[in-house]
């Protein structure tokens, strides 16, 4: 008699526990049973569920790219981090409406509770989604040392496969490519020679111009040489180094841009950013008097990374430099033209770049 | 012919505590004279000396506009600042060292640097300054650096001045706004946390001719006032009870060298951003070396912490060329195995 009721509670738990498990495996059921599979960016084969209709995107760069998909239906939360002003018109206006999960998702609980089915995340974020959420998670970003153009066209092609987009996705690649096709035919052939050097002056918030980038693609494939790639072995990607005064005064660049990514009179949180430097300080510096880009007042503002690259930025940008650098060979590109074409293909609106390029004083023809 | 004795071994002490001073005084001349040969661009012994003498002495000799540039503008002012704050660093270091009771104290103990980081933070992240122009992010960093301090100043002022209870308020101001400086962190973008990595690195890359006159202004008012206390923190060392006993206002004292500690440590994180170690290891390896007497060990602390941080910077540009490390990095590297070693070496001296 002593054994019996604790024999008829296991029995209780052991019935419960089946019931939870069963619903919950109903749930995946749902989601995962039926489901298409897809190598993401960690080499990983993943469960896409057959309808994917709340979709988590942690990082900016993946919700330009699902915006440009016509994915933006699907998004449940995003990232606010780094959500350019151009990016807010994206999807008829809604990205800046969507909850914001953090910087990089950093809300787990609120990503949970929106309940999502697709996650993108980086590759070391795969193992805290997976764990925390029953949605499937795709890695979208690449840990090689992929050029900034195959890294655009793998992500496309993974978060177009991820949300059933892959027509919209091979219709953006080719469109890229037609943007790019017409200058980069041209820049790959200019010799070294004939390449002006150039400096990419990047967080200029200190007031100085001393860090820099040794891999910044839009400046070779516009057909400049960055004076910085001597140091790529330290370097990667948007890591950035610190260089001396001496080095640039050294590499003596014929061009110097500097990064801006939001205007003066824009901040996300609604406070001004300061500029600390502007193209006139660099002219007025005197340890550069010496050097071409500012003898020949070649200095320029340029957009750069927020998140990773912003792709529409870093398009127009390729084509905004291979004039700045050959204007004799591309006297009848159309920066400003290009620049719309571009901003309208990933956000849907008309003159969007005109506006950028007036609110970062970027230079216009 | 005991105290003869006595004496002749002072004689010695005193002889041997003057030569390491000297020693370092020609180290640093001459790490200073390598310094300005050394960087990317390559010039002769005698483009050096014309340069110089044509800057300082105006002789009107032909020298390229970019050697120039280079030696009297760009090395010379790094060098220069290295010195300066390497000294201030190790003298404010060995101070507080002594006035907290404390080998762990810092110039930084007080919060200085906590403070600073978060007014950079505020300037490059949300873009409340201070003061606009130029002069924004350090304008911002030495006013925040001052706060923390005048908040154990005051807290020290409501109770009893006593060391422990400082290095607590210290501690509690360093976490506050390093807690302020994470949250604007977190709330950045990659660029702007970058930015701000690289402030808090520290690095003495923007040296100018404007930053030295002002940060020598403040040195030539502070140091020799910081010198004067040298015969109390002698007193002190023997403890605040004995030092009361010979008539040392200890709390009027602790509160002078932390005032004026506080200031030349504001003023040189401002210019260059943090730089770690010199201030808590140099007078640490000084004083393993020649002793605890304050009248020797801050001169010879605050020479040992200008040429290690020369020392270090000139290394910094070297290292990785083209590009460069932010000098905190070195000094950390180098400086704590020395330490370290002087440590297991010297155990039996048992200084603290």
């Amino acid at each position: 008699m002593k054994l019996r009721f604790p024999g008829y509670l296991l029995v209780l738990v052991v019935f419960l526990l089946t019931g939870c498990v069963s619903q919950k495996a109903d749930d995946n059921t749902n989601r995962k049973t039926v489901c298409d599979t897809l190598m993401d960016a960690a080499g990983r084969t993943v469960c896409i569920p057959a309808r994917v209709n709340r979709v988590i995107s942690p990082f900016t760069m993946y919700t330009r790219l699902i915006a440009a998909l016509g994915g933006c239906d699907k998004l449940a939360g995003i990232s606010h981090t780094c959500l350019l002003p151009e990016e807010l018109y994206g999807c008829n206006g809604v990205l800046g409406q969507l909850p914001d999960i953090g910087p990089f998702g950093a809300n787990i609980e609120l990503i949970a509770s929106l309940n999502p089915d697709l996650i993108f995340a980086s590759q070391s974020d795969i193992g805290t989604f997976t764990s925390k959420t029953d949605a499937s998670v795709v890695a979208v970003s690449f840990s090689d040392n992929l050029s900034m153009l195959e890294m655009f066209n793998r992500q496309i092609d993974i978060i177009g496969k991820a949300l059933r987009l892959e027509k919209q996705a091979d219709s953006l690649k080719t469109f890229i490519s037609s943007v790019l096709e017409p200058v980069i035919t041209v820049t790959s052939n200019i010799p070294d020679t004939a390449r002006p050097r150039v400096y990419f002056a990047w967080t200029s918030w200190t007031g100085d111009i001393l860090n820099t980038v040794c891999e910044f693609d839009p400046i070779e494939l516009a057909g400049g040489i960055n004076v910085a790639r001597e140091a790529t072995n330290f370097s990667k990607g948007e890591r950035g180094i610190l260089v001396s005064r001496e080095h640039i005064l050294n590499w003596n660049p014929e061009f110097i841009f500097i990064s801006r990514y939001q205007p003066q009179k824009w901040h996300q949180n609604g406070t001004t950013s300061p500029i600390p430097v502007t193209i006139q300080n660099v002219i007025d510096k005197r340890f550069l008097q010496t050097v071409d880009a500012v003898k020949n007042k070649n200095v320029f503002y340029t957009t750069a990374f927020c998140n990773w690259w912003p792709h529409q930025r870093a398009l127009v940008q390729i084509l905004y430099m291979a004039k700045l650098f050959h204007p004799g060979l591309f006297a009848d590109l159309d920066v400003e033209e290009q620049g719309n074409k571009i901003f309208k293909r990933f956000y849907g609106e008309d003159s969007l770049y005109t506006t950028m390029a007036e609110e970062l004083e970027l230079y216009r023809w | 012919m005991k105290s003869r004795i006595i004496q002749l071994k002072y004689r010695k002490a005193i002889a041997r505590k003057s030569v390491f001073i000297f020693l370092l005084l020609i180290v640093g001349f001459i790490l200073g004279i390598t310094g300005l040969g050394i960087g990317p661009i390559k010039y002769s012994f005698s483009d050096i000396v014309g340069v110089l003498t044509n800057s300082f002495l105006n002789t009107g000799s032909e020298v390229a506009p970019t050697a120039q540039m280079v030696i009297f503008n760009i090395r010379l002012p790094r060098i220069i600042l290295a010195l300066l704050c390497g000294f201030g660093l190790a003298i404010t270091g060995m101070q507080m060292q002594i006035i907290l009771r404390n080998p762990l104290a810092s110039p930084f103990t007080l919060g200085v640097s906590s403070g600073a980081a978060f007014g950079a933070g505020l300037a490059i992240i949300s873009g409340i300054t201070v003061i606009g122009g130029k002069y924004m992010l350090v304008g911002n960093a030495f006013v925040f650096s001052l706060l923390p301090c005048l908040v154990v100043f005051f807290l020290s002022r409501i109770g009893s001045c006593g060391h422990g209870m400082l290095i607590l308020a210290g501690i509690a101001m360093n976490f506050i706004f390093s807690s302020f400086s994470t949250l604007l962190s977190y709330f950045s973008n990659s660029e702007e946390l970058k930015a701000l990595s690289l402030w808090t690195m520290g690095n003495l890359g923007r040296a100018s001719w404007d930053d030295i006159v002002s940060l020598s202004i403040i040195l030539l008012i502070t140091v020799p006032l910081l010198f004067m206390q040298n015969q109390k923190l002698n007193v002190l060392n023997a403890g605040d009870e004995s030092a009361k006993g010979l008539g040392v206002n200890v709390e009027r004292t602790r509160i002078v060298v932390l005032v004026l500690t506080s200031l030349v440590s504001a003023s040189i994180i401002c210019f260059t951003g943090m730089i770690g170690f010199v201030g808590l290891v140099s007078p640490h390896i000084v004083r393993l070396l020649i002793g605890n007497d304050a009248r020797y060990l801050m001169p010879a602390s605050g020479l040992f912490g200008a040429v290690f941080l020369l020392g270090s910077d000139v290394m910094a540009l070297k290292i990785i060329e083209p590009a460069v490390l932010p000098a905190g990095i070195i000094t950390s590297f180098t400086g704590c195995p020395i330490l370290l070693y002087l440590i297991i070496k010297k155990q039996k001296d048992r200084v603290w």
